[in-house]
């Protein structure tokens, strides 16, 4: 059964990043739902680090045999080792934040609506993926293409990075996952995508209620859910095995684990080598990841400078470059001496100040943008405009406006938006053709992060779980 | 125990779930996925798919490291300029597909036969896919 074959490597990589989240994440206790936030993001820890090893075995090999799984079964022994090394030289208390059981009740409503909800998307899913097996345009135009060249290729795989190739700049994350699975399975089956698409869309989901659970209580987790679901784009783009779900997931996991981290007391460096270490892998699945880990740095630098407590121990944020920088450096790699340029970038000169300077395209730009906020069509709906109505309803935590954490997640997103607003202006493509294709994408990278923003301000004292509030933010 | 607003709002982010999902699947809509396995009693096949097993007669005659040329008559659909050149790169990969016909080989995508007849005057039939699909060899290729 060539899914069984697909499978199990599946849960070797999973198993690969439970070992390294849970080792770095060891001594935080919090609730019961961070045992279930570890869980979701170990599956793209793992996947991060099986890509990244897929990868080197293609460059230093300089094809893809088998060695590449003698080196994973490597990673996973020393894994285990550190594992049981630190076991037994257990000298960390059991750190803590006053996080109770987080095993609030969540309404009956809540709790049925929220799984008839993920049992239909997962059907939504099944059906997507039966209808279009190989994706949609983007998925085999580029994606699912370069996963071929790697697996197809043997000593040719670099030809994926020919000029000839649509986007051979892009990033390899998500293409190189399926071709390890097909790797594994000794066959380029359309299994390879869908499941690969299957785990980030239900891990993002996965992580988005987990988070919340673990700050807010188990009813405002399966509310996120609920909204995050809500928009079409994200069910609808779920089957489409394309890379802006996972790049989602990262930014999300990214912002998640620093939360965690600011909450947290006593050692929390793990818990932003994690953090470097997602926000290394946006960069190596869509290089819109480099504008998320720009912003990020950014929004690090100046809340440091302004708050002074806003960074306690400034040495802690290497730990953040501990986990960042080898992944970096990978990503770097194949941007140099591997990737041909971005053609967003290669293609400006003298005609980018006349697209700067129009002052027609700063509106068309500007209609579009708020025109997505508000779009509810299917497959491209992330309708953002509908959350602040569910402040409204619910009410704000007016308190929580002013911390730190929220305040770091707008500062970010607005810092994307510009960016992303940039890239519009100056693109050397038709401006109606790149809208049209790229901006309800664009918003889904950053749908889940909004919602748990929302979910950190939103009042619903009859849903949350108070005892998870941590003492200090 | 819940305060009004909060019911409120709980219904409306339930409700907001349920119109999502409704339009989901008006998207990829089980009706018609029934109806297409009734009618052909298996399940329904893609443009993808269908395209790449018009290849299949390719199969082995072309080296993995390979650049060859397109060739093409087909219309792409609206807004999707290049299809069937992107679709060929594809379904041929790992070879590498150039949109031009100035190499060796070149292979032709003719979904109406008598386009072929006119186009391929200084082309030459290697072979002949009988659904459209042709490998060509340049003749005037130096």
């Amino acid at each position: 059964m060539i899914v069984i074959r697909m499978i199990f490597p599946c849960l070797w990589a999973i198993l690969i990043g439970y070992l390294i989240v849970s080792h770095l994440m060891h001594g935080v206790q919090w609730n019961k739902s961070l045992n279930w936030f570890k869980f979701w993001l170990s599956i793209g820890i793992g996947l991060g680090i099986a890509s990244l090893n897929y990868f080197l075995w293609l460059v230093i090999g300089g094809s893809i045999g088998h060695y590449f799984i003698g080196a994973e079964w490597i990673i996973l022994l020393v894994l285990v080792g550190i594992k049981y090394w630190a076991k037994r030289s257990d000298k960390h208390p059991h750190l803590t934040t006053n996080g109770g059981s987080g095993s609030v009740s969540s309404p009956l409503i809540l709790t049925t609506a929220f799984f008839t909800m993920v049992a239909l998307a997962v059907i939504i899913f099944f059906l997507g993926s039966i209808l279009f097996p190989h994706g949609y345009w983007d998925a085999w135009l580029i994606w699912n293409l370069s996963a071929r060249f790697f697996f197809r290729g043997g000593e040719f795989w670099q030809n994926a990075f020919s000029t000839n190739v649509f986007h051979p700049d892009y990033p390899l994350l998500y293409s190189i996952n399926i071709a390890r699975l097909w790797s594994y399975a000794e066959i380029d089956s359309v299994l390879g995508p869908m499941l690969i698409s299957f785990l980030f869309t239900f891990s993002t989901l996965g992580l988005l209620v987990a988070a919340v659970a673990v700050f807010r209580g188990r009813g405002l987790g399966l509310l996120s859910g609920l909204i995050l679901l809500g928009a079409n784009g994200f069910i609808v783009q779920g089957p489409t095995q394309v890379a802006d779900i996972p790049l989602s997931f990262f930014i999300l996991a990214t912002i998640v684990l620093m939360n965690i981290h600011q909450r947290s007391l006593g050692p929390r460096g793990g818990l932003l080598t994690i953090a470097g270490m997602s926000a290394g892998f946006a960069t190596w699945t869509k290089n819109e990841g480099w504008l998320f880990l720009v912003s990020l740095i950014a929004v690090i630098i100046v809340i440091n400078a302004v708050k002074r407590d806003g960074i306690r121990r400034p040495r802690e944020w290497m730990y953040f470059l501990y986990g960042l920088i080898p992944i970096v450096v990978i990503v770097l790699y194949f941007k140099i001496a591997l990737a041909p340029s971005n053609d967003l970038i290669s293609s400006q000169g003298v005609q980018t100040l006349e697209r700067v300077s129009d002052i027609s395209r700063y509106i068309k730009i500007g209609k579009a943008f708020l025109g997505q906020a508000v779009r509810f069509d299917p497959r491209f709906s992330t309708p953002i405009v509908i959350l602040p109505l569910f402040l409204v309803f619910f009410g704000v935590e007016k308190q929580n406006l002013r911390r730190t954490s929220f305040r770091m997640i707008m500062a970010i997103e607005t810092i994307m938006f510009g960016g992303y607003f940039i890239v519009y202006l100056t693109t050397p493509h038709d401006l109606d053709w790149h809208l049209s294709t790229s901006l309800f994408r664009l918003f889904l990278h950053l749908w889940p992060l909004t919602v748990f923003a929302v979910m950190l301000i939103l009042a619903a004292p009859g849903l949350e779980n108070r005892q998870v509030r941590p003492a200090r933010v | 125990m819940f305060r009004r607003r909060e019911e409120i709002g709980i219904t409306l982010v339930v409700l907001f779930a349920m119109v999502s999902f409704v339009r989901a699947f008006d998207y990829y809509s089980p009706l018609s996925f029934y109806e297409k396995v009734n009618k052909f009693k298996r399940l329904p096949s893609d443009e993808v798919t269908r395209y790449e097993a018009r290849f299949k007669c390719l199969e082995g005659m072309l080296d993995p490291g390979e650049i060859v040329g397109f060739i093409s008559t087909a219309i792409p659909p609206e807004g999707k300029e290049y299809y069937y050149y992107r679709l060929t790169q594809y379904v041929l990969s790992p070879v590498t597909v150039e949109d031009s016909v100035n190499h060796q080989t070149v292979v032709g995508y003719f979904p109406e036969r008598d386009s072929l007849l006119k186009i391929t005057i200084n082309l030459k039939i290697i072979q002949d896919c009988r659904n459209g699909v042709v490998l060509l060899n340049n003749k005037d290729y130096q």
